[in-house]
């Protein structure tokens, strides 16, 4: 199947039979729809969610419930939403091995910076803590 | 040709004729599940949008005739007061009904739909969801586009189930097999999603004329 094909139809599948039985709430349906019409040459981003839900649901989402919503999308209904925060920054399903390759990456960097960040934090203020820190800690 | 109104059919034309002041014989009643839901032609359904004062611009007009579906399509626009653009089609198969031309039923389905968009129900005057939004022009229509596809989508789920074409599996979960037999046949393709706001209209004018699966069970039924 073309991979322009395949995120429409991964979408129609999840709306027919949600993974696990957990159907996509109604502005997870709202954001999903969204973006299947951005690309990486034109993604949407966090304020156009905003002024979407606005527009369509009447509400009012802060940038942190965009990014939860995102990521329940991502976690509990597997959907290959990548982002970029290089211009143009936003959000869109993935449309190639290529870009999720590049996503791959992206993402594997930012999470060990971020593990490199709090490992640096422990061992210079909290040593006594310092030999608890493990990937298992950061995978749960 | 009109079919006899039963007389609460009647009532009702009457009352929407002296309410808006459109012709009360233009209305139909085309809706066998519900006989008292009337169909308001796209001229009455923008003659009461105009005098609502809701909407800066109302057109509608023709679009294309699908060929290998014997569909005709038609467009309707309405641009409210904000400045918020709504554009919806609809569609008709010639010869659907013999009530009204397939050009009547599809710009009556077009107006309908843009004006429900809008959030503007004509049997109820007044009920206009006021947008304040600086939405840019693009973002307006990926949004609109998005909550379309979504209402499209669940109302093509729901007519495909009673058409059998969508069933439920004994451990939970659909089967969409005879779904998707439909769609590849009629459009090359195993998914409404991706479809643009006039194939889901001709998708849906598809599936409404197909018959139940309830009733074709009971078909050979002496």
């Amino acid at each position: 199947m073309h991979p322009e094909q395949l995120k429409f139809e991964i979408y129609e599948e999840e709306l027919l039979n949600p993974l696990h039985g957990h159907e996509l709430s109604d502005v997870e349906m709202f954001v999903s729809s969204l973006l299947l019409g951005a690309s990486r040459e034109h993604p949407v981003g966090i304020k156009a969610i905003i002024l979407g839900v606005n527009a369509s649901k009447g509400y009012e989402l802060s940038e942190r419930k965009v990014k939860d919503i995102i990521r329940s999308l991502r976690k509990g209904h597997a959907f290959p939403i990548i982002a970029s925060r290089k211009p143009p920054a936003g959000y869109w399903w993935c449309g190639s091995v290529e870009e999720m390759q590049e996503f791959i990456e992206s993402f594997r960097s930012q999470a060990l910076d971020e593990l490199h960040t709090i490992s640096q934090i422990v061992k210079h203020n909290f040593p006594a803590l310092a030999g608890q820190l493990s990937l298992e800690d950061y995978t749960r | 040709m009109n079919k006899a109104r039963s007389i609460q059919q009647q009532a009702v034309a009457d009352r929407l004729a002296q309410q808006f002041d459109i012709d009360a014989e233009r209305i139909l009643f085309l809706n066998e599940e519900k006989p008292e839901e009337p169909w308001l032609p796209a001229e009455s359904l923008l003659t009461i949008a105009r005098r609502s004062g809701n909407f800066q611009t109302i057109d509608e007009s023709f679009d294309q005739y699908i060929e290998p579906l014997s569909q005709v399509v038609h467009r309707a626009t309405v641009i409210d007061r904000e400045g918020m653009t709504y554009t919806r089609s609809g569609v008709a198969t010639i010869n659907e009904r013999e009530e009204v031309d397939a050009h009547a039923l599809a710009a009556g389905r077009a107006v309908g739909a843009a004006l429900t968009a809008a959030g503007f129900n004509p049997l109820r005057p007044g009920a206009v969801v006021s947008l304040d939004l600086a939405l840019p022009g693009g973002d307006v229509r990926q949004a609109d586009e998005a909550q379309s596809r979504n209402a499209d989508l669940r109302r093509i789920h729901a007519i495909a189930e009673r058409k059998g074409l969508i069933l439920p599996l004994p451990g939970g979960g659909w089967d969409r097999a005879g779904y998707r037999r439909l769609l590849m046949e009629k459009f090359g393709v195993n998914t409404a999603a991706m479809f643009d706001a006039t194939q889901r209209a001709s998708f849906i004018n598809i599936l409404d004329q197909m018959p139940d699966a309830f009733a074709d069970e009971f078909a050979n039924v002496a």
